[in-house]
């Protein structure tokens, strides 16, 4: 049985920080740049300036929406430890060590890699392709990811007239609105613009899917420096105050959406002015966000499991390590971004974030406490200065144990006489090999297929987009 | 404010676990490979076959041993996190990118780093030297540390011949036996020869460390799956009775040394049986071990933090993470040992900066989350106001040192870095050598006690040659 309870605030600095988020939503408020929210934030009871689209939430407000959003609950047989694929514009080419914009074709690798490693949870196509139109790649990916991933995805909508297209698909692989509504197979996730802003573009999106009862998220971005305060507290207030004002929103809503909040607070280096994703000063941040959104009852995201390493080095993995295991010791199941490497998406990045994930998820299943594992007898067979190498417990038990796919585990001396290779070469190897021994096969019946490359084609021809030379 | 609290066992199973060690110190015993610590314990009530040299110890017994004896407590003052360094025979160069046996100007240059490695918290000479003789190394070792270390440290203890000499340095450094007995200078650990042998030198340097009340760390070495069950369960169980009988054997001396019970545990690769160092299984016996010994009260050290990987490349980092940050947040006092990489095949001191750094982050991450009205900052955020910026806020200028900055790892834009690329290795190397060149050692005792510890380590040297 494993207990992850850290923490990094008592109840008393908790809840000073939620206070000051009530503060400010009372005496600053957040601007909610559509006018259509002014008659929805008012029918709540918040005061609403429609000049400038500002709006301010009494206590009251809020704690409606608290008492009324539901939160989203994932199912109860995922593993304790899950990894969501990364979205970026463009690949690390492991040829050139340079990125570059990505295709097609790297898309649907990426999915048949994310099909192949086990411990990836959620998958993407990795990259936004400028070989598809760009108003329409998003519908694009998720026609490829509803057709050809096996897992559940993650696949961002930028441009709200994608979304009527996206949500169609999802009805055909389904079967309908009220099926979609059950699957969990697509939501959205509602950013604001720190600090204290909603942009419109959001907004129309958010409401698009919470029309539908789907399920949503509201993240906030904060940069501790620039776009919050540069003390960690008062950054949590600025973001804890937009999740509040995003779940009080939604509830005017009256949707039937479910909501999980999720924190992706960064750090601003202020020395150069450089976003920063690995500092310890976000980690922390991480994880007293992670308490406030417990304590408010809800499902919390993070964005921990980054890097800002460049290379495939000692500091990628440690910040990995530090902000993902942290968040894990304090009861986060869900992390982001693998693949991700600082301006780009790399395939072997994922590989090494699937082998790295793997160990985490063996922790997760801890250890088993029964007469059997305690092995008492065994013990006292083999007694002092025994050995259990030829035991018959030892080898009923020796597969066990994690194994390692990519992560060498030889001697200096024959490590040197293998060539000495960069772990990037080993997950190359690893990448190469799924590719070369898998292809992609539908995951949906040749009809739904159909119907679906259907949709993509009218998006195509709606932003003049050619369906030719990307299929 | 930070709560550590991971646990992967209920108490429930700790109990359990701790059942079965009590179990096997009574049912089925230990070796004790000499014959002074059978009449101690033979005087204490434990069952002894001289002849086997096996010792069962009555629960009774070892229950009022837990009870009765002293834990080792970390210094008021001490940071949070032991942070010490490893101790092996080899050094990985970074020059050449070989392996080769460790040397007495190694280890002065490692003792040096540690001086100047802000959150290495305790100090060893990374090596040991093989260009002395190997049977006396560790009084050269001692020698060095006593001499030139600005922190406390830790060392091996070989012989009981040895140990007497440590014992000498550390009466003339520390001024007399009250003064020594109350200073805490040296610390030895204890290391049974698992499964379930206590051997005669180990039982000879901990009786003459524990009459000079000095700590012993309890730290036997389970390896899951060859001198332990292949279940972790089980091999804690085994892990803990050694560390246990070590304890009830310092009872039975009326010894006041405080004690931590610990150690290195290991699994082994079943395939290979190679010996691993960064499984995940390591963790969670690591986890499972801080938790009993927290449980009967005493405080638990363990070498997390550690790889399997042979260079400083994503594996190196993301093992020494996952043990390291796993075991924090149990609330482990000790997480070594730093320096060495290649699963135990050397010690690298661009390793060892780059865990200073490792070290800066998470001793940051130790300090959480200040919580007052000038952190919380709301007049700053009702005037900044929506859409608006922090940059140009005098709060900002105030706090904007409060933040964590890295010397070797880099937090350059993608482009830039590959413009003028160096891996990370050479940043640290660069590292090393700034700080072997701009200090030097110099002396940390008057120059009586270095001329009388010079004396020591040269009358050692004498014995060894007319013997």
């Amino acid at each position: 049985m494993i207990f992850r309870k850290l923490k990094v605030l008592n109840d008393d600095e908790m809840l000073k920080i939620v206070e000051g988020a009530f503060r400010i939503l009372q005496t600053t408020g957040c601007r909610f740049e559509d006018p259509a929210c002014m008659d929805e934030l008012e029918a709540i009871g918040c005061s609403v300036d429609r000049d400038s689209l500002v709006v301010k939430f009494p206590e009251d407000a809020i704690f409606d929406a608290l008492e009324s959003v539901p939160s989203v609950t994932p199912p109860d047989n995922l593993p304790k430890a899950r990894v969501a694929s990364a979205n970026k514009g463009f690949l690390l080419d492991y040829h050139t060590r340079k990125m570059r914009r990505g295709k097609t074709e790297d898309a649907r690798k990426i999915i048949t890699l994310c099909n192949n490693l086990t411990n990836i949870t959620l998958a993407s196509a990795g990259v936004v392709q400028d070989d598809v139109h760009n108003d329409a790649v998003e519908v694009f990916n998720t026609a490829l990811l509803l057709k050809y991933s096996e897992k559940l995805f993650n696949q961002w909508v930028y441009n709200t007239d994608n979304v009527p297209f996206v949500l169609e698909m999802g009805e055909i692989v389904t079967g309908g609105a009220e099926e979609l509504k059950q699957s969990s197979l697509l939501n959205y996730m509602l950013n604001p613009i720190a600090p204290l802003r909603f942009p419109p573009t959001q907004l129309k999106m958010t409401r698009l899917y919470a029309q539908r009862d789907l399920p949503l998220s509201v993240a906030s971005m904060t940069q501790t420096g620039s776009t919050a305060p540069a003390t960690m507290a008062g950054a949590l207030v600025v973001c804890t105050a937009e999740l509040l004002a995003g779940l009080a929103w939604i509830h005017s809503l009256n949707s039937k959406s479910p909501v999980g909040l999720g924190a992706l607070t960064q750090v601003c280096d202020l020395r150069t002015g450089a976003q920063l994703y690995a500092g310890p000063e976000q980690a922390i941040m991480f994880l007293g966000m992670h308490q406030i959104i417990r304590y408010l009852g809800y499902t919390s995201g993070n964005t921990s499991f980054e890097t800002d390493s460049c290379d495939f080095d000692f500091q990628n993995g440690w910040e990995k390590a530090l902000s993902g295991v942290l968040c894990w010791a304090a009861g986060f199941d869900m992390f982001g971004q693998a693949g991700f490497l600082m301006d780009g998406f790399s395939m072997e990045q994922l590989v090494l974030d699937n082998e790295a994930m793997g160990m985490l998820q063996r922790v997760g299943q801890g250890m088993v406490v029964d007469e059997d594992a305690l092995a008492f007898d065994t013990i006292k067979a083999v007694g002092p200065g025994g050995n259990f190498l030829g035991e018959r417990h030892t080898m009923l038990h020796a597969r066990d144990f994690w194994l390692p796919s990519v992560f060498p585990r030889v001697s200096f001396e024959q490590w040197q006489k293998e060539g000495a290779r960069h772990i990037i070469d080993v997950a190359h190897d690893k990448v190469e090999q799924i590719l070369a021994n898998s292809a992609l096969e539908l995951q949906v019946s040749e009809d739904q297929a159909r119907a679906i490359d259907d949709v993509v084609r009218r998006r195509l021809a709606q932003v003049g987009g050619s369906w030719e030379g990307v299929i | 404010m930070i709560f550590n609290q991971l646990d992967i066992l209920s108490e429930n199973e700790i109990e359990r676990i701790l059942d079965t060690s009590y179990r096997i110190l009574e049912e089925v015993g230990l070796r004790f490979e000499w014959a002074p610590a059978l009449d101690t314990l033979e005087a204490r009530g434990c069952m002894v076959d001289r002849q086997a040299m096996h010792v069962r110890m009555p629960r009774k017994l070892v229950e009022e041993a837990v009870a009765g004896m002293t834990p080792l407590a970390r210094p008021q003052d001490y940071p949070k996190i032991f942070w010490a360094p490893w101790i092996g025979m080899n050094l990985i160069e970074f020059e050449t990118k070989t392996r080769r046996p460790g040397r007495l100007d190694d280890c002065r240059n490692i003792v040096n780093l540690v001086n100047n490695l802000e959150n290495i918290s305790v100090s060893s000479t990374g090596v040991v030297p093989q260009d002395v003789p190997i049977e006396i190394a560790d009084v050269f070792m001692a020698e060095l540390l006593f001499k030139y270390s600005e922190k406390i440290f830790t060392t091996w203890t070989y012989t009981i011949e040895t140990g007497r000499d440590l014992v000498e340095m550390a009466l003339a450094v520390t001024g007399g036996e009250e003064e020594f007995r109350n200073s805490k200078v040296l610390n030895y650990l204890a290391e049974p020869v698992t499964p379930l042998k206590m051997p005669r030198h180990m039982l000879e340097i901990m009786t003459l460390y524990a009459q000079y009340d000095q700590p012993i760390n309890m730290g036997s070495m389970v390896q899951v799956g060859t001198t332990g069950p292949a279940t972790l369960a089980g091999s804690v169980a085994l892990q803990m009775a050694e560390n246990m009988a070590g304890l009830a054997y310092l009872y039975c001396l009326g010894s006041k040394s405080p004690v931590a019970l610990g150690g290195p545990m290991q699994t082994s690769d079943m395939r290979t049986g190679r010996c691993l160092y960064a499984a995940p299984e390591l963790s969670l016996i690591h986890l499972a071990l801080v938790a009993c010994a927290h449980h009967l009260g005493y405080m638990s050290g363990c070498t997390s933090g550690l790889c399997d990987a042979n260079t400083m490349d994503f594996q190196c980092g993301w093992e020494r993470g996952l043990s390291g940050v796993l075991l924090w947040a149990a609330g482990s006092e000790s997480i070594g040992m730093r320096g060495e990489i290649g699963g135990g095949e050397g010690f690298s001191m661009e390793s060892l900066v780059v865990e200073n750094e490792m070290g800066g982050m998470l001793r940051r991450i130790s300090e959480g989350i200040i919580v007052n009205d000038e952190t919380l900052a709301l007049d700053i955020i009702e005037k900044v106001g929506i859409g608006g910026n922090y940059l140009y806020e005098t709060h900002s200028a105030q706090h904007a040192h409060d933040f964590w900055q890295p010397e070797v790892f880099s937090r350059k834009q993608y482009a830039q870095f590959w413009e003028n690329y160096r891996h990370i290795e050479e940043r640290a190397h660069e590292k090393v050598a700034r700080i072997l060149d701009t200090s030097e050692l110099s002396l940390q005792v008057d120059e009586d006690v270095a001329r009388e510890i010079d004396r020591i380590v040269k009358a050692r040297v004498d014995k060894l040659k007319s013997a």
